[in-house]
């Protein structure tokens, strides 16, 4: 390949014949943005962010998709190149949810809300959980982009979630197509591709099937590689960025295939390719089982040993000791050990070891060989299995049963011992592959509680028993002996048909447990009859004696939730300003919800919710004609109505809904009533002909300014305060972030403002004091002294706090099983500006 | 006399209740006591003297026929021993865990002037066992209805015997319960090794097998008042509200990330099952090392929870432990297990971290002067002998106050200044015409089985003002203070 050479920037740069112009600058060191490029994918011309100026070339040409030339003259930056670059980032950016990129709250808004919020949809970057990775935003950032002359276009997508493992939402997509192309690429036959023209364009499956319906593979490649955030992997997607990446090896079956692991905080959160490319390609184990089996709920962390009531947890000497003792009485046929083949080669040598040496039998058995008849037939007498592989009642004649194992089993309910141990990347050493290879383990990830490798334990014993050569400290100590020593491997068989190539054929078994029993998401890729015996229907559930019909479900605007539920009695008592408990399950939280509107002679309640998490996607998932679990109310103190003089009530997110009924009975008292609705954009904007009807004036404020004024509810207020209102009054109903900064306003303009509180709370009727507030220095209960308690005295950042006392559990919490998608009506009228 | 029947008995000794290991237990949330075998129970039931004036009866809130109970044992004949406890009380495998029998009826049992008094409790535990494994509950024949309707407010202790006495009498009994399950404090309070949620159930089941209509997320106060519940034709109304509302220390730092009051570390994990998140939704406590402040019962519970949840354990009382309210079977079961007691230590002030999550407590040493109000020696700090303990959860257990949402809302009501109802100790009328109180929300905290005698007393006084609009002191007491007259 011959040497050319060009002017870029003024610099006289030299490139290879045939790189793109973009690859030229690139090597001189000159950065050009990029956001449908990527390393490894063929140059694509779609986002048109990297053009240039070319003397003599007519218009700007992307620079990735132009071949340098020699002696061409390129500009990446000239004046009229970074405007038409803002130019296309403002045009991508009206193609994507992103008010919050040009919110004058910004700042304050990061800094008190350091992690964005679990929603079901990500309708603005503080709701994303990309927030912090996204592109687009270190792209507008960096062309410092304050204000969106294109409004956003919301695409009305239904939010995807009934696929295992990911999370799509398309209305976050600005149809970059690099996650078709890399499926094309690593599978050839690509799932997901285009479809549709011009502005209906989009990605999806054939016939818009569920992935799972198709022949998708779930390699994670589209999630991996998205900029976006509109495809998510569900269960990391909330643990925020990664603190290290290290590769390592799935074990898991014998293909043994290299992952790309990120851990948090020594946990791990993602296992992916290690390379986008076919060869590095894996399965849907490898890419999303391995970290939820690694983190699972189920996961032992304590040894056991029996007494005469039964298992009791001890410690891991105890342990040791009761191991070794049991089992000196025992050698030749008498012992057998039954160990995983999902080990390292180091285990195996050392478990081989110990069975010859220490117990001279010759009885080991690696899975999934068929238990030999021994066992069964009372020669053996001390058995030592690595998981799950009795499964019934244990043998009779068995005398001890030692057990090692990362999870529960039935063989653990007989054991004598049980040792909780490290497994898979929570180990280092070499796993022998399918393909012959030796692939290492790094020890990535850091196992609960400091547990240890079954290699440890087991030399551990063996010194325990008096026996020499057990010695090793690490993984290479062993490795050494085995170069020393003639141990015959043999590459296990590879699987037929690969897990690579059909997700049907992924592994299932680890340690002879059912993963999927684990990992619950993975049954859906179990044939109809296997599902039928995993998931005994669920009985109907009794309607007798249920009082809580949902009459209305529907997603009013994106990620907001409205349900109304036939309660009378509740219905008939309550006032505005008050609010409901809902359970939506017998296994769900206590929530409190503000009453959005209520019908006396219906007998209804109407709640309005965002759905932010686990207990409010319980909601935002039921439908019409299903009942709530639970349902009391109506609690908290009602507002104080009186005649004011003008009253201002400010609502945003789920508190719009919430001040409609305060505006009524405010407007009856016979106050002057202004509302101010708060949307982050226009496609949030919702209930203003109903607010409207009820107050005498609707100040709109949008924070991306796509209608109404630019800004939030502390804007409107100074806006009125200056125009010159005399406001007596202020009620705030929203996120508590946002009612601290309207407060900071209305305290300098001597408002009285009444917030409404919502801190965590657990029964919501006084008995427990969850949710106490300093309020100037005095603590008050929200459920019974509020929900309204006076803004201009709460000690709000001690209240963010308490709020946040459960951000780890409350991501745990999101259930990962599949859920249907989120449709919230297309009947939706997008708000112009 | 009594002297010639003990001459009688061989002797047997009180009979040990099988507990499970308290290694074993304190990881786990099963029932301590796995209760007496049959064999045990009717070695303990021929330790009872049947004395003619049996002593224990009067100690019981409830007035068991205890030695007629525990005769039936001593014959075998286990059901007919549950059903004899029955006649007195709805709840006896409750009460036969939870109440302090020690203070109660075995305190005057004969047997326990020179040795160990008869285990009552247990006997009484291991016959409601029995009926209830047995699956072998027989409903007792019910009067004709008498066509009156009786509301009860709060489906706790009292509530549930109030329930089941006026059902007996052909009554139509409604309970209205705020939560979302019956059994009040047994289901929020009492963790589940100590009283299985299942019994709960079960009693509360036989309540409604006979007849009593349950209403949970129903809060009176709010969703309807005491006056309209009348309005809508209850003749009667019982108000058995409990002590709800937790009090906290005042002290600096209460309102810190690990500070949770008793009620809801315990409401948590006992109604909502917070130990089996994320099955539950309900988050739970997770902590390494919990400092509860206080020396009653409650304290005990939040302390043997923590331990069950995976933390280290220790009890901060101010006084010394003689002075501890919990039972001393509680406190043993603490120690047993792993809990620590720092007696003679007060909380100062609670510290945190910039997070505002609790990172230690300071505490001062106390000593002990001159009796106070309660009998009980007055703590006073030792000057300047604060100390530092590092930890990450606080819970205060200093008791509650009665829930104010009924008299908040029943202008009628008239309360003490401290908040409970006024109501007369004999037949537990309130200030209100038809409206009877009793349990927590009259005495402010106290025992299961108080709160149960409550509610037989108010049970039998709305009978009376059911069937004929009056109310009069009970007609046995009168004799009985006749008798004594004439005596």
């Amino acid at each position: 390949m011959s040497e050319i050479a060009l002017t870029i920037n003024g610099n006289l740069v030299k490139a290879e014949q045939g790189d793109t112009v973009l690859t030229a600058a690139r090597k001189a060191g000159i950065e050009v943005p990029t956001l449908c490029d990527h390393p490894a994918l063929e140059p694509y011309g779609a986002c048109r962010l990297c053009i240039v100026e070319i003397e003599g070339m007519r218009g700007y040409p992307p620079s990735c998709t132009t071949p340098a030339a020699q002696g061409m003259v390129v500009k990446t930056s000239s004046p009229v190149i970074i405007d038409l670059r803002k130019e296309v980032i403002k045009l991508l950016l009206s193609g994507h949810t992103s008010p919050c990129l040009v919110c004058l709250h910004r700042e304050p808004c990061e800094k008190y809300r350091p992690r964005p919020s679990k929603s079901g949809r990500a309708t603005r970057c503080a709701f994303c959980s990309n927030r912090d990775g996204c592109e687009l935003r270190e792209l507008s950032e960096e062309y410092k982009i304050d204000d969106l002359e294109v409004p956003i276009i919301y695409k009305h997508l239904p939010a995807e979630h009934m696929d295992p493992f990911m999370d799509r939402d398309y209305n976050l997509c600005v149809l970059c197509g690099r996650c078709a192309r890399i499926c094309e690429k690593i599978h050839t036959t690509g799932t997901i591709a285009f479809v549709e023209r011009g502005k209906e364009a989009r990605i999806s499956t054939a016939f818009d099937q569920p992935h799972a319906k198709t022949d998708c593979r779930f390699c994670g490649a589209c999630v991996d590689i998205c900029p976006t955030g509109a495809m998510s992997d569900r269960y990391a997607k909330w643990y925020g960025a990664a603190d290290r990446t290290e590769d390592s090896t799935c074990i898991l079956c014998p293909v043994g295939c290299s992952v790309r692991l990120k851990t948090k905080d020594g946990k791990v959160i993602s296992s992916g390719m290690t390379a986008f490319t076919q060869d590095a390609r894996i399965c849907a184990v490898g890419r999303f089982v391995l970290p939820q089996l690694l983190d699972s709920r189920y996961r032992l962390t304590s040894h056991q040993i029996r007494v005469a009531d039964g298992l009791i947890k001890t410690g891991y000497e105890e342990a040791l000791d009761l191991a070794a003792n049991s089992l000196k009485a025992y050698a030749g046929s008498q012992f057998a050990m039954i160990a995983p083949s999902s080990a390292t080669r180091e285990e195996l040598y050392v478990l081989r070891k110990f069975t010859k040496e220490v117990m001279k039998s010759g009885s080991f058995i690696v899975e999934p060989a068929a238990l030999p008849d021994a066992i069964a037939g009372g020669t053996v007498k001390a058995l030592y299995a690595l998981g799950d592989y009795l499964q019934d009642t244990r043998p009779k004649g068995l005398d001890v049963l030692i057990v090692s194992d990362m999870f529960p089993s039935r063989t653990e309910k007989s054991a004598d011992v049980i040792f909780a141990v490290a497994g898979l990347v929570e180990t280092d050493g070499t796993f022998l592959n399918a393909a012959g290879q030796i692939k290492t383990m790094s020890a990535q990830a850091a196992a609960p509680k400091m547990l240890l490798p079954d290699w440890k334990v087991v030399c551990d014993i063996a010194k325990k028993m008096g026996a020499s050569g057990f010695d090793f400290q690490t993984s290479d100590d062993i490795a050494k002996e085995m170069a020393t020593s003639k141990v015959k491997e043999t590459p296990p068989a590879a699987p037929e048909p690969s897990p690579l190539d059909k997700v049907s054929a992924i592994p299932r078994m680890y340690r002879g447990h059912a993963m999927s029993d684990i990992v619950t998401a993975m049954r859906i890729f179990f044939t109809a009859q296997e599902k039928e015996e995993k998931e005994a229907a669920p009985a109907p559930p009794a309607e007798e004696g249920k009082r809580f019909r949902i009459l209305e479900k529907s997603e009013i605007v994106p990620n907001t939730h409205m349900v109304t539920v036939h309660a009378p009695v509740i219905a008939e008592k309550c006032q505005p300003g008050q609010f409901v408990i809902a359970m939506v399950e017998e296994t769900s939280e206590r929530i409190p919800y503000t009453i959005s509107d209520f019908d006396r002679e219906k007998g209804t309640i109407t709640m309005v919710t965002l759905e932010m998490g686990r207990s409010s996607r319980e909601l935002a998932n039921t439908t019409a004609g299903e009942y709530l679990a639970h349902f009391a109310g109506p609690l908290g103190r009602p507002v104080e109505v009186k005649k004011f003089g003008t009253v201002v009530l400010g609502g945003g997110c789920f508190g719009v809904g919430a001040i409609l009924p305060i505006a009524r009975v405010m407007k009856e008292a016979g106050n002057r009533v202004i509302c101010v609705e708060e949307a982050s954009s226009h496609y949030l904007l919702h209930w203003q002909d109903k607010l409207s009807q009820a107050c005498d004036e609707l100040v709109i404020v949008t924070k991306d300014g796509s209608a109404g004024m630019k800004g939030g509810i502390q804007e409107a207020i100074s806006m009125l305060a200056e125009r010159g209102e005399k406001i007596d009054q202020a009620y705030i109903i929203g996120c508590t972030f946002m009612m601290m900064l309207v407060c900071d306003v209305t305290r300098k303009l001597g408002i009285p403002t009444m917030t409404a509180m919502n801190p965590l709370m657990v029964d919501g009727t006084g008995m427990c004091g969850c949710c106490r507030v300093s309020v100037g220095g005095v603590t008050k209960f929200s459920c019974v002294d509020g929900p309204f308690l006076d803004g201009l005295q709460i000690d709000w950042i001690e209240l963010m706090q308490r709020q946040a006392a459960f951000k780890l559990e409350e991501v745990q919490a999101i259930p990962q099983d599949p859920h249907p998608a989120h449709d919230h009506g297309i009947d939706h009228v997008c708000m112009r500006a | 006399m009594e002297q010639k029947e003990k001459e009688k008995k061989p002797k047997v000794p009180r009979q040990k209740m099988p507990e499970q290991d308290p290694r074993r237990r304190r990881s786990n949330f099963e029932e301590v006591p796995y209760g007496y075998t049959e064999e045990l129970a009717v070695a303990e039931a021929s330790r009872c003297l049947k004395c003619k004036k049996p002593l224990c009866i009067t100690g019981c809130p409830v007035n068991i026929r205890i030695p007629d109970f525990i005769k039936l044992i001593e014959e075998g004949k286990f059901i007919e021993a549950a059903w004899k406890l029955k006649e007195q009380n709805t709840l006896p495998a409750v009460t036969g865990r939870v109440c302090p029998q020690e203070t109660q009826c075995e305190i005057l049992c004969i047997l326990g002037k020179k040795g160990d008094p008869v285990a009552i409790g247990r006997l009484e535990r291991f016959a409601a066992d029995f009926e209830r494994r047995s699956g072998n509950t027989k409903l007792p024949d019910l009067p004709p209805p008498t066509g009156k309707k009786v509301a009860i407010i709060g489906a706790g202790p009292a509530g549930l015997t109030v329930a089941g006495d006026l059902v007996m009498l052909g009554h139509k009994v409604t309970i209205f319960e705020a939560l979302q399950v019956t059994g009040g404090v047994l289901v929020y309070g009492i963790p589940e090794f100590r009283l299985p949620k299942a019994i709960v159930q079960y009693e509360v089941d036989y309540l409604k097998r006979l007849g009593v209509e349950i209403l949970t997320d129903y809060v009176v106060g709010k969703a309807r008042t005491v006056e309209e519940l009348f309005k809508e034709g209850f003749d009667s109304i019982f108000i058995g509200t409990g002590a709800g509302l937790p009090m906290f220390m005042d002290i600096p730092g209460e309102n810190l990330v690990g500070v949770y009051s008793a009620n809801e570390y315990l409401t948590r994990s006992n109604l909502m099952k917070s130990f089996r998140f994320p099955e539950y939704g309900t988050a739970p406590i997770r902590s390494k090392k919990v400092i509860t402040v206080g020396g009653g019962n409650v304290a005990m519970d939040s302390a043997r929870t923590a331990l069950r949840l995976g933390a280290e354990s220790i009890i901060v009382y101010r006084r010394s432990r003689d002075e501890m309210p919990a039972r001393a079977e509680e406190i043993h079961h603490a120690e047993e297990e792993g809990v620590k007691l720092m007696i003679l230590t007060n909380p100062v002030r609670v510290i945190g971290d910039e997070q505002g999550r609790v990172k230690a407590i300071e505490c001062i040493k106390m000593e002990l002067g001159e009796p106070d109000d309660s009998g009980r020696r007055r703590p006073i700090p030792v000057k300047g002998s604060e100390f530092i303990i590092e930890c990450d959860t606080v819970i205060p257990a200093l008791g509650n106050k009665p829930n104010p949402l009924i008299a908040m809302t029943t202008p009628g009501l008239k309360t003490t200044r401290w908040g409970t109802l006024e109501a007369d100790p004999d037949t537990m009328q309130t200030s209100m015409t038809g409206v009877f109180a009793g349990g927590d929300i009259v005495t402010g905290a106290a025992t299961v089985i108080s709160a149960m005698g409550a509610g037989k007393k108010a049970a039998a006084s709305m009978h009376e003002y059911l069937m004929t609009g009056k109310v009069t002191k009970p007609v046995k007491e009168e004799k009985e203070q006749e008798k004594e007259k004439k005596g």
